[in-house]
């Protein structure tokens, strides 16, 4: 029997990723373009009206992605992040400055796109709820991380400290995933759980491919922004000059 | 088919401004961040380009 070794460790050096990630990131491109246009098309034409919040709830189809991406993408990062202090590999740093600005913009969107659901629905932009406040952290802790990082010269220690602030921030995720149950909210609870979902059939379906269109944009926006990120950092290699000559 | 008419899409049923809203905040941020990524590699790759041609210049013009 041949077996067929796979080198992941290859892939941990800039260098390589470099090339792996300019070939991957069209592919999610391309997926992440169909899946949008199919999910725009059932969130406005397939999917039905709301019996209690009419055409309004519609904008469920952005909001639940971005909100859903901002957790993820930051457990993705402190992931990394806990990778590079563990390993040492420079990849990691770099991978986990490639997701925090795009995990920024989702929960940034995931707070405008609440305020402009809340604003009709309870009657009011914004509220100190426990999901919302915690929402409004996860921003923060993505911004502070950015910061930090770019506070710091030496990339390789600015990834250290970082990476300290991700992991300890990680905390965050499920207080924001449970504060719908954990306290008394005016944000409503998860529609779709385990033992299965409240909501129409056509608008999970619309919903899902929505969500992930969203993961697919992130992974190639993460992608394509590790490369410019190696591009810098690594500018005085040979290999680079060599790359863009 | 749910709308019978352009303008009933509009305003999505008294919705318009926040649907719109967010349908379109979302859209200008995936824009925005893409053209910011292409704009910072096309001057990444700019800079590396003038870096090594200067680099080169001045070792052909240095006396050998």
């Amino acid at each position: 029997m041949k077996t067929r070794v796979i080198h992941w460790f290859k892939f941990a050096s800039p260098q390589n990723f470099y090339g792996l990630a300019g070939k991957l990131w069209p592919w999610f491109a391309a997926l992440a373009t169909v899946l949008v246009m199919v999910g725009l098309w059932i969130s406005f034409f397939v999917a039905p009206v709301d019996a209690q919040q009419g055409q309004g709830y519609r904008i469920i189809f952005v909001h639940v992605p971005a909100s859903q991406l901002s957790m993820l993408i930051y457990l993705v990062m402190a992931a990394w992040a806990g990778f590079g202090l563990a390993f040492n590999t420079r990849l990691s740093g770099m991978m986990a400055c490639a997701l925090a600005p795009t995990g920024a913009l989702f929960a940034f969107l995931s707070l405008i796109t609440g305020a402009l659901w809340g604003k009709p629905m309870w009657g009011a932009w914004w509220v100190w709820d426990a999901r919302l406040t915690s929402e409004l952290i996860l921003l923060f802790l993505y911004l502070g991380f950015m910061a930090l990082h770019a506070s710091i010269d030496d990339p390789r220690r600015a990834d250290k400290a970082s990476a300290v602030l991700a992991l300890v921030g990680a905390v965050n995720v499920p207080i924001i995933y449970f504060s719908v149950k954990w306290w008394n909210t005016l944000h409503q609870g998860a529609s779709v759980s385990m033992s299965g979902s409240s909501m129409a059939s056509t608008m999970l379906t619309g919903m899902l491919i929505m969500v992930l269109a969203f993961w697919m944009y992130a992974i190639a926006i993460a992608l394509f922004r590790v490369r410019n990120i190696i591009l810098d950092r690594e500018r005085h290699t040979e290999w680079v000059k060599h790359a863009v000559a | 088919m749910q709308w019978h008419s352009w303008t009933e899409f509009w305003e999505m049923g008294g919705y318009g401004l926040y649907v719109w809203g967010s349908f379109g905040a979302t859209a200008l941020v995936v824009v925005a961040e893409i053209w910011q990524l292409r704009a910072q590699r096309r001057a990444l790759l700019r800079n590396l380009l003038n870096e090594i041609s200067s680099q080169d210049e001045t070792h052909s013009s240095s006396p050998s």
